[in-house]
Order: C-alpha cells, then structure tokens, then sequence
C-alpha cells in the first residue's frame, strides 16, 4: 500500500501534494473508517410528556413496593405475617408418618451405610470382621448389640462359632437420638435373614443410655457383651402396624 | 448537517487508533465468542437434564450441578466480560480520540484471562475436592484462586481505557465515555466486594449472608457492568450509524443518574422472608421496579435516534442489533420488575424465573447490544467486509427467536408456573418439577437455536479473523438491492490498490 503520512501543517493546495491521490489511497487504505459518519452530539429534542408519565407510574409502584413492609426498620419482625407457608390445610395439622415398621426399616437402613464396609451389605462380614446376620449378640437382646455400637467392641469374640479378633471404634454417642436407636435395633434384627418381629419404643432406649453411662469409659469386651446379651428392655413395645411421626417418633392417635 | 466530504485527517487517525488496537480487540471478540458456543453447549447439558435426566449419563462431570454452574460462569467471564472488554476499550480509544500504546499488554493479559477461565471451567466440571473445587456461589463458581485472579487480571486490561479517557483530545465527554467509565470503576468494586464477602470474609460463616451477598452482586454485575457497557456502545452505534444526533441528549444524561442511583440498591429482593433486615429486601425490590425508568430513557433514546433515519434500520446490521437490544433492555427491566413485587416474590423467589430473567438480561439485552458493536468494529480492525449478509440475518432472526422464547415462555409462564406448583402444600416436588416439563423442554429449545446462530456467528467471527473477509469499499448490508446503499456502488479494494500501484509505477 502506498500511504503516504499525511503532514497536517501542509495546506492542501501545496504543490508537493496530490491532493486526489491522498484522499484515494486513504480511502482505501482504511474504507470503513473513512465513510462512517461523525457522532453528532446534543441533540435537544424535548422529551415527551409520555415518558414523565411512565416514569412517574414506574415510581409511584416503586414507592409503594418500598412500603408494602410495613416494618422497614424493626429488627423484631423479619419476616412479613402471612408469608411462611404454613403447615396447616384446612384446619388440620398435617405432619409426616408412617407404620412404624416401614419407618424403621428406612431409617435404619441409612444409619446402617456407616457399617456396610465392614459387615458388608448383606451383614454377612467377611474374614477380619464378624456377620451380623444370625449373630447372636445381635438377635438375643438390643442391648448387646447397642452396647456395641455405642461403646465399640475390642479382643477375641466368637460370633455364629467362628472367632474373631478385630476392633470396632464407637459409632453412636449417647447424645444419639432415640429415634435412630431404635430403629437401628429393628433393622438389624430383622435383616439379612434374622427374623426378631420386636419393635422397640424411642423412650425404652433411656434404659439402654442409663446402662451405658452406669459402665466405665472405654470399648467392650466379649465378656461384657456375654452379661448384656441376657438383658431384655422393660417396657410396652409398639403394636404392628401403629402409625408415628417420622421425624419423632411420637404415636399418632387415630380416630376410630 | 453533516458534510459529505470525508475529512480524512479524522479518517487517518479513526483508522490509526483502529490498527493499534485490533490484536486485542479482535481476540477479545473472538475468544468470547467461543466462550458463548461452549456455554449454551454447557446450557442444553443441564437443560436436558432437567427434563430427560438419563441424557449424558454416562459422566458425572455432565451432572446438572456441574454444568449449570459451568453454564453460567463461562456465559459471565467467558463471553459476556471479554465481549465487554473488546467494546470498552475500542470504545473508549476512539471517543477519547487516542490511540492505544499497551495493545501488547491488553492482548497478554486477554490471554491470561481465557486462560483463568478455561481452567476454573474445568475445576467445576472435574469436581476435585481441594482448593481448586468450585465454589458452588452462583456467578462465582470458579475456585477462589482464580476468582482473585480474574479480578487482578482486570486491571491489566481495563487501566489503558482510563488512562485513555484521561488523555483525552477535545474538551466534550460523550454519553457513553460517561457510561464506560462508571463501568470502569464499577467493575472491580463489585468483583471485590463479592469476592470478600461471599468467599473470604463468609466463606465459612453463615450461608445466609453468603447468598444475601451474592443476590447483591449478580444484581450489581448485570446492571452496574453489563448495562452500562450494553448502553455505552448503544448511545454510539445508533447515532453513528443513522448519521442523526441523539434524540434527547438531556434524557441521555438523566438515564445515566437514575442507573447510578438507582442501580446499586437492586439485587437483595431475592431474600425476601429471610432473617435480613427487612428494609433491604423492600428496598431492593423497589429499586428494581424503578430499574425500568432508566431503561426507559434509553429505550426511547434510540428507538427515536435509529427511527429517525429508516433506511439505515433495514440495511445495517449493527443498527439492527442495538435496536433489539434496546427493546430486550425495556424487556428485561419490566420482566425483573414484575417477578420482584412482593406479591409475586411468594411464586418467583426459588423458581425458574430468577434464573430465565438472568439470561433475558445476559442474552436478550447485553449480548445484542454486544453483536452489534462487534459488527461494526470489526471491519474496522480487519479492513476486511464480513463476508455474507444472511449469515448475519440469520444469526439475528435466531438469536432474537431463542430470546423470546426463553423471556416470554420460560421465564414469565414457566417460572409463575413452577412457582405456583411448589407453594402448594402437601404436593410432593416432584409435582413442581412435573409441571416445569414442558418449560424446560422449551429452554433448550431456545438454547439450540442460540447455539445454531452462535455457531454461524462465530465461523463468520473467525473467517474474518483469518483476514478472509471482503476486500471492499462497501460494507455488508442486509439490503437486498445495492442502489439503497448510501455509499455508492461497490469496489473491489484490491482492484483498485492494483491499479493504484500501476499508476504510480508508471
């Protein structure tokens, strides 16, 4: 290309420059640049009465979105009345429930993700570490078995006739939820072939609680888990069938 | 009037300042467009998920809570923040009349920002769980580090625009250098501020203050960045194209205040209900009804400056775009305003509205005013023509055809819909996801004709790149018939350089 640098100081007429040529060979050199037009500014249209009206409605709702809290700055009351969603259709209380048996079968069977990689998924164990399926710590009473888990088990245990000599840390506390508990209890009792059919109440396992804080810290022996095997709950079991809260575990009281 | 004789010591320096910048200019254009394509690609995956959940199964890192947060990060910092950076600083080099001395640096630190973005992308989409894990915060999804580095990367590039504005020639600051440079500032008090709050300060507090922060800065990114920029180079291309002066110039400047003011106030109506002061949630709602008064001074702006010559509307293709952008603009504004009242707040708040109004906003009203900026700088960095007029018709009738559909169907009756459905007590979500069905199967239809438009877009982008554009004294117009062109009739340059040399030979 054949730009020549322009020399603004230089008079177009000079005699030096091509004044046509020039003109050409920036032309195009840069052609989009050269035919676009110039931004004129200002324009001083007057603005239309319409737009003061839209802008006057727009902040009219604006203002009173604003003061539709009728609480701006009162730290007491953050949440509008009427807002929440309630938790009450016409009248009646509506919470969650279910048979007992099917809520603790779902509750135990996710508390018991936390034990599939020892005992396996089907409670079977393998060669380090015990089954629970047919266990006899785990079928003759619920205290054995929540002895274990809540205090965690140490040394030689024979399980179903085979030895074992592994260890179990503790997995629940005895801040665990009652709840939980008992329906840890109810799942493995009635899983992987065991068939116990006893359906324990959330408050019996204050017994088991009250057994655990009465026993020095630390983990269990088998010959401690041999005298909690013999050990049944006192206490009125849930009835088959009966219908609870599942976030409780409170009895529902049906209307005949 | 105008004078028809072309002052070509002006031509001369337009075309200088032009040539300083086009390395980084064009790169900003062109990455950000590949961003775009791989986001709506990213945008169909979780779309798709939503109603055929088997789709792509196969990987996690096709999982919905990857790629929706991949979706949306490479639509802000991949496509939305590098197209804006293109604009702004040949924007800003052309108004303040001087051209760019560090095009070098902008060009490396462009680099560098596609190079932040493409390895956050990754980060979310692999999942890892270490200081490189995203982050989960909408619209901040990159990990941390390179969160931060994004917004050091920044300053490399947008201190030339300033220091640009600060050299200025000519005494009279232009509407959109006004609207630049707020966008300038603006920037990186939002950026730092959601970075602090929501990743550094909170980043292990409560959640609730997390997501309180984060409803402020996805509010201020789209109206204290995306819009001014987006208005920025409307206020130059309608009047630059259509050769008439901005219809009101005093409606111009008090559009600019009532965003200023107004803006910043927006965002925190997300929380309504929430353990927040509740002043902040009326207020934010409020300002996001008043929002619509400085959409309105734009809107009005240049509906009236691009109307006042029509031809120029039906040939040039920037024109075109900005036009649709100022229509998605009242569009966006008045859709944002509606789901934000109070009452509607019960049904929009955790539905798909929110969402189906951030990309009416980010699609239909930033990125149009996005693609007509780029159709009208890039033959000027290239020297180059773009190459087919009905490739760009069709990436217009698309683009605009997906954003309708996606504003009007999916954000407005899917996101009422959706919301009505999971207020019902007693009905299982599942009832809410059922009834949003036919909403998403609508959402990746518009996305699939988004990515068909990109796609033709980003070939036309990348052809032109290549210097394969026309070699021509008339630009590409979407007038069927050359004698509407206002430039004359049509020369071939090399044709003429040829002959040029020839007669300069001889």
């Amino acid at each position: 290309m054949s730009v020549q640098p322009i020399d603004p100081k230089k008079p177009d007429l000079e005699e030096s420059t091509n004044v046509a040529e020039q003109h050409a060979a920036v032309t195009r050199a840069s052609a989009a640049a050269t035919r676009e037009q110039q931004v004129r500014e200002n324009g001083l249209e007057p603005v239309s009465i319409w737009i003061f009206i839209a802008g006057s409605i727009v902040a009219i709702i604006a203002g009173s979105v604003l003061f539709s809290s009728n609480n701006l700055f009162g730290y007491d009351k953050f949440v509008k009345a009427g807002y929440v969603q309630a938790d009450e259709v016409g009248g009646v209380k509506t919470v969650p429930m279910g048979e007992v048996e099917a809520v603790y079968m779902a509750k135990g069977a996710s508390s018991y993700n936390k034990c599939k990689g020892c005992h396996q998924p089907d409670g079977k164990g393998n060669a380090a570490f015990p089954p629970l399926a047919g266990s006899e710590y785990v079928i003759d009473s619920p205290v054995s078995v929540l002895m274990a888990v809540i205090n965690g088990v140490e040394g030689p245990i024979t399980v179903s006739g085979k030895s074992f000599n592994s260890k179990m840390d503790p997995q629940l506390n005895k801040s665990t939820d009652n709840l939980e508990m008992a329906a840890l209890v109810y799942y493995l009792q009635n899983s992987f072939g065991n068939k116990v059919g006893k359906i324990y109440t959330p408050e019996q396992m204050n017994q088991v609680k009250a057994m655990v804080a009465e026993r020095p810290e630390g983990l269990c022996s088998a010959a401690e888990l041999d005298k909690f095997r013999k050990i049944q709950l006192e206490g009125d079991l849930f009835e088959p069938g009966t219908l609870i809260n599942k976030k409780t575990g409170e009895v529902i009281e049906q209307e005949k | 009037m105008a004078t028809k004789i072309p002052n070509i010591e002006d031509a001369q320096l337009r075309a200088d300042i032009d040539r300083s910048l086009r390395h980084p200019v064009m790169f900003f254009f062109a990455s950000g467009a590949a961003w775009l394509a791989v986001s709506l690609v990213l945008g169909i995956i979780a779309s798709a998920k939503t109603h055929s959940p088997d789709f792509l199964s196969c990987c996690a890192c096709f999982n919905v809570g990857r790629t929706m947060p991949a979706h949306m990060s490479t639509l802000i910092y991949g496509w939305g923040a590098q197209a804006a950076f293109g604009v702004i600083i040949w924007l800003m080099s052309r108004l303040s009349r001087q051209e760019c001395k560090k095009s070098g640096i902008i060009l490396a630190a462009g680099h560098f920002w596609n190079l932040m973005v493409a390895i956050g992308t990754l980060c979310v989409l692999v999942g890892s769980n270490n200081f490189m894990s995203g982050t989960g915060i909408v619209w901040m999804a990159f990990p941390k580090p390179i969160m931060i580095a994004l917004a050091a990367t920044y300053f490399l590039i947008g201190i030339w625009a300033v220091i640009a504005f600060r050299v200025r020639r000519g005494g009279h600051i232009y509407i959109s250098q006004w609207y630049l440079l707020a966008a300038l500032f603006w920037f990186p008090w939002i950026m730092i501020s959601g970075i602090l709050f929501s990743q550094i300060y909170l980043g292990d507090g409560h959640p609730l203050m997390v997501t309180a922060s984060t409803a402020w800065f996805r509010s201020a990114l789209m109206f204290l960045f995306f819009t001014p920029v987006a208005a920025a180079s409307a206020y130059y291309i309608a009047p630059k194209v259509s050769g008439r002066p901005v219809y009101s110039y005093s409606l111009a400047i008090f559009g600019f205040w009532a965003l200023a003011i107004v803006g910043p106030w927006a965002g925190m109506q997300r929380m309504m209900g929430t353990p927040i002061p509740s002043f902040m949630q009326f207020l934010s709602a409020g300002a996001a009804v008043l929002m619509i008064i400085p959409a309105i001074a734009l809107f009005v702006n240049i509906i009236k400056t691009a109307n006042s010559n029509k031809d120029a509307m039906s040939y040039s293709p920037s024109l075109r775009f900005t036009v649709a952008g100022a229509y998605g603009m009242l569009t966006f504004t008045v859709l944002g305003a509606l789901i934000s009242l109070p009452g509607a707040l019960q049904y929009t708040q955790f539905s798909t509205a929110q969402y189906g109004l951030e990309l009416t906003g980010l699609l239909g009203f930033f990125s149009m005013c996005m693609f007509g900026a780029i159709y009208f700088i890039v033959p000027r960095i290239t020297n180059r023509e773009w190459i087919s007029a009905s490739m760009i018709s069709q990436h217009f009738w698309l683009t605009v055809y997906g954003v309708t559909f996606i504003a009007l169907f999916y954000t407005l009756l899917g996101g009422f819909m959706h919301g009505y459905t999971l207020e019902q007590v007693g009905e299982p979500t599942e009832a809410a996801v059922g009834r949003l069905y036919p909403y998403a199967i609508g959402l990746t239809t518009g996305f699939v004709f988004l990515l068909i438009a990109t796609f033709m877009f980003c070939c036309h982008l990348l052809l032109m790149w290549l210097r394969l554009g026309r070699r021509s004294s008339h630009p590409t117009l979407l007038a069927r018939h050359a004698h509407a062109s206002p430039h004359g009739p049509e020369g071939d340059l090399d044709k003429l350089e040829s002959l040029d040399s020839n007669a300069s030979a001889n």
